[in-house]
């Protein structure tokens, strides 16, 4: 029995030993098997697929950038840059496919960040709903026509209270978490419709702010993971340096969807995109097509949220041209304080037409050899950078300003020219042969002409000629000249001297008004009356005329009867460094010599002769000034100070400056010399002894 | 012939055959053998001192062959213990520069009021260089997703991705990576990030760089420290090329990190997040 256990025991033993082998044997060839499965995977993965699956990992797509065309440069004529550009940030968002819920929750904390840096963000849903009253600005239906997720619900929304409508949006439209507050939920919203407005393709990515700060960019960069889609890039702004002074020459810049309603027939064909800034006034706006450069393209290869990984140009951007201005800005500089100065002295000044109520006003320098404008200004002024900010609070409080902030009263503002016409129709006194030169006419101080009995506020001159005609602004010598030239001669010099026309500037103008017989039959529709002749001989009556205009006219009849196209202008220059001079142009008034030199004797006579209306201005001036004083009584006579004005050039012998001066409600012309007087000074550099 | 005859093995196989021989004759105790034994001892006298100087001579031989064996089993000896001693003194070497680096970092981390933590690399993505890859730490050890990672150089990257035990790091010149940087000279803010081009060389791209910011080859880039991510200063390469493309306003510059991304080891990661977490 023992010994038969133990056979059977150590056979038990064997056969055991023998199932453990065979166990092994199974695990072994299983383990084998395993191993070679994923050895085959692994094969499979690395080597066999290896480069398909990586660049599916990192799935990139090629697509188009946009490369933004620096604008160009704004000089003064001696280099000093009055606009340019700086580089700023924008951001742009790819959709993803998160959920409604991740969406929000990434959105809200892009909303902190954006709040954190005063940073500001696009939103069309603030221009349609107000968030603070739950009400409607615009019509509803646009937006319910993109909120509503079907026909049953936009039709129950086109009925609904506008606060319904608010939390179907919420709710059902963007999935928003009842955590956030309505304004929360709100501004959420507003990226959220964006979004719905414009898909935000890969290849067509949706911009979401402009000009955001580098600390926003930073964070977005920084922590993209936390921000899939959203990406930055970066692009020049707009940039004015120091511009008030030449704002209005400069003109501004606007957001072309906004300034032009129907931009869209005309603007997409040269390649504008309804979020580009364009040129609304001034040089900024003549020269827009000249400054505004050619984008250029880039190729870039981008990953599925839009993250740039690497861009090679395609299409090289062309830099817009640089324009150097004729303007002198320490000339403009200078006639900017002298204005402002002076239109506060007026305001403060005593006198016994003065209703304290002087506010604003032009003056305009030109060359008188060329036409170019060496200063124009007009008061009240304003900071054009403010159009750049987009701050759409402060660009309406500038434009609806009662004070008519934003006009360029150099060229838009039209001035009854009062007795600064009466060199002009001394002129055409002159050539219709009225009168000679030395002429003297006795001048009384009541008469009647064309059938009204007229004073002269000089009182009874006597004899006098035109030189102290002109000199003491004798209302009575320019009725009876005026009166004998006839309003036709008159006007025909007025046109010749480029009264009721454009003089040709580069930026918008007006054309003011001539007072002629069209002219009254046109807007009156009344006939000439011999009266008239005499109202407008002493620049009054429907003559309007633009502080440009005043300043060609006054140069010309320094530079012996020249008209020259008054111009902003002095070269462009391509981004390749050619240089594009502005060609000077004139025409001829053709008043005789002898003619203007009577008229140039008169307003030398102005401010240099012993009763000159003028004349203890420029007293100190080591050469002479040769001006016109003027004031002009306004329809509100009585209740406002009239408009004063003064017009000169210098010196007397050889012109090389003619200015223009306009003070509205400035009380008389004479006070508004010392402006011109400051303007001189600057540009002929001369101190001033009195001070 | 000759040359058989005369060599020392046909010598020595003579002499041992013959001591055979002799061998097996004197071997047996037997008489009728002492005669000849006798008759042959004394003649053979002075052959058997022959014989002897011959087989002290093949004794010297076969000690000289031994010899040869244990000097041949000392070289290799001596050999392996001079590979051992080279290896120990690579270690040193090694251990030497580690305590150098470590000591480097140390002062490096000094600067950062965070905590830090040495981790070792055990994995990375395929490819030469080291974009993203595996540290041996994780959240066990404090580690949180956008944590800055360092080594003793300047910045390598962040934490992208945070396991228990481990971590993925994504490096500066990953296409996913972008940095708030500071050009070290005019402190203007710029952005450095991974570009698909240039990764492959172990470089970045600085973007954003102004028009009227002056750069030159050579300029160094640092953390700017401008977010919450990386603190500020931390070095992260320098300069070596400058690209303006014509008619664009601002331009880039390409960096060459101070991290050499081909051999990277032991890396650094700070813990902002955990202190960030910490504070919240």
């Amino acid at each position: 029995m023992v010994e038969e256990y133990k056979i059977s025991d150590k056979e038990k033993e064997k056969k055991k030993l023998k199932d453990i082998k065979k166990r092994y044997i199974i695990y072994l060839v299983i383990i084998i098997i395993c191993c070679a499965l994923f050895l085959r995977h692994l094969v499979n993965l690395q080597i066999v697929n290896g480069q398909e699956y990586l660049d599916t990992s990192i799935k990139r797509i090629i697509t188009n950038g946009v490369i933004y065309a620096n604008r160009g440069n704004i000089y003064d004529r001696n280099g000093i840059p009055i606009a340019g550009n700086r580089m700023g940030y924008c951001i742009e968002y790819v959709d993803t496919d998160l959920s409604d819920k991740e969406k929000n929750e990434m959105l809200y904390k892009l909303i902190k960040l954006l709040e954190q840096n005063g940073d500001t963000y696009k939103s069309t849903l603030r221009t349609i709903f107000n968030i603070n009253t739950f009400s409607f600005n615009v019509n509803k239906e646009g937006l319910i026509d993109l909120i509503g997720l079907n026909d049953d619900d936009k039709a129950y929304l086109m009925d609904a209270e506008p606060k319904e409508v608010f939390k179907y949006m919420r709710e059902k439209t963007f999935g928003i978490d009842s955590k956030y507050t309505d304004e929360e939920a709100f501004r959420i919203m507003e990226f959220r419709y964006e979004m719905l407005i414009k898909p935000a393709k890969i290849n067509n990515p949706l911009l979401i702010a402009e000009d955001v700060t580098i600390e926003t960019v930073t964070v977005l960069e920084e922590r993209n993971s936390e921000f899939p889609g959203f990406s930055t890039f970066s692009k020049p702004f707009r940039e004015y340096y120091d511009a008030e002074a030449v704002a209005h020459v400069l003109g501004y810049m606007g957001n072309i969807g906004r300034y032009y309603e129907d931009w869209s027939q005309k603007y997409p064909e040269l390649g504008y995109t309804p979020n580009d800034l364009v040129g609304v006034s001034g040089i900024e706006f003549a020269f827009e097509q000249n400054l505004r450069g050619v984008n250029g393209k880039t190729r870039k290869e981008v990953d599925t949220e839009g993250r740039l990984a690497s861009y090679e140009v395609e299409v090289a951007p062309k830099p817009g041209q640089d324009i150097y201005l004729t303007i002198d800005l320490n000339l403009q500089k200078a006639a900017m304080d002298s204005l402002a100065r002076n239109i506060e002295l007026i305001r403060e000044r005593e006198h016994k037409d003065n209703y304290h109520d002087a506010n604003a006003g032009a003056v305009v320098a030109m060359d008188v050899k060329t036409g170019e404008i060496l200063a124009m200004v007009s008061y009240p002024t304003f900071d054009p950078s403010v159009f750049l900010k987009g701050d759409y609070e402060q660009i309406s409080y500038l434009i609806n300003h009662p004070d008519n902030i934003t006009l360029n009263r150099a060229t838009n503002g039209a001035y009854a020219p009062a007795s600064t016409y009466k060199p002009l129709v001394a002129i055409a006194a002159l050539e219709t042969g009225v009168i000679r030169p030395e002429t003297k006419i006795y001048t009384p101080y009541k008469k009647e002409i064309g059938g009204l009995i007229w004073t002269n506020p000089e009182g009874n001159q006597r004899e006098i000629n035109l030189e102290k005609a002109l000199a003491t602004s004798s209302n009575m010598f320019f009725y009876i000249i005026g009166y004998e030239a006839g309003i036709d001669n008159i006007v025909k010099w007025a046109k010749n001297f480029g009264f009721g026309s454009k003089t040709g500037i580069e930026i918008a103008e007006s054309i003011g008004s001539l007072a002629s017989r069209e002219f009254k039959l046109k807007y009156l529709g009344e006939g000439w009356v011999p009266a008239d002749t005499c109202n407008a001989s002493i620049g009054q009556l429907y003559n309007a005329f633009t502080p440009i205009q005043l300043v060609n006219y006054v140069a010309s009849i320094g530079n012996g009867g020249k008209l020259y196209t008054p111009h902003l202008v002095r070269k462009r220059v391509e981004p390749t460094g050619e240089v594009i001079n502005t060609e000077i142009k004139y025409r001829d008034s053709t008043a005789k010599e002898s003619t203007i030199k009577a008229v140039q004797k008169g307003m030398v006579a102005v401010a240099n002769s012993q009763d000159g209306t003028a004349v203890e201005i420029f007293k100190d001036f080591p050469f002479d000034v040769a001006g016109k004083t003027g004031t002009a009584e306004t329809a509100q006579k009585g209740i406002h100070s009239s408009n004063a004005l003064f017009v000169c050039y210098a010196p007397a012998d050889d012109p090389e400056i003619a200015v223009a001066v306009v003070v509205e409600r400035g009380v008389r012309g004479a006070f508004t010399a010392p402006i011109a007087k400051d303007v001189l000074m600057t540009y002929f550099n001369l101190k001033d002894s009195a001070n | 012939m000759r040359r058989i005859f005369g060599s020392k093995i046909f010598i020595i196989s003579l002499v041992i055959i013959l001591v055979f021989v002799l061998a097996a004759l004197t071997a047996g105790e037997d008489s009728r053998l002492g005669v000849v034994r006798n008759i042959l001892t004394v003649p053979l006298n002075p052959l058997q001192k022959g014989i002897k100087t011959v087989s002290d001579k093949v004794k010297d031989s076969v000690n000289f062959f031994r010899e040869i064996r244990t000097a041949r089993e000392e070289n290799q000896e001596l050999k392996k213990k001079l590979q051992q001693m080279e290896h120990e003194l690579e270690k040193v070497y090694r251990l030497k520069k580690e305590n150098e680096n470590l000591k480097k970092l140390l002062s490096f981390k000094e600067q950062f009021t965070q905590e830090t933590v040495g981790c070792n690399i055990i994995a990375k993505d395929s490819g030469n260089l080291f974009e993203s890859f595996t540290i041996d730490r994780g959240s066990k050890d404090g580690i949180s997703v956008n944590d800055p990672v360092i080594n003793a150089n300047g910045l390598v990257g962040r934490v992208s991705r945070v396991d228990l035990l481990s971590s993925k790091v994504v490096s500066i010149i990953d296409t996913e990576s972008s940095v708030s940087a500071r050009l070290s000279k005019s402190r203007d803010l710029v952005i450095l990030r991974g570009d698909a081009q240039l990764r492959t060389e172990g470089l970045c791209r600085l973007d954003y760089i102004p028009p009227d910011v002056e750069v030159a080859v050579g300029d160094k880039v640092e953390t700017s420290g401008m977010s919450s991510l990386y603190p500020k200063g931390i070095i992260i390469g320098e300069i070596i090329q400058i690209v303006k493309n014509e008619g664009q306003f601002d331009y880039y510059a390409i960096v060459k990190p101070a991290v050499d991304f081909r051999r990277l080891e032991e890396v650094v990661v700070i813990k902002v997040g955990a202190e960030q977490g910490e504070q919240q």
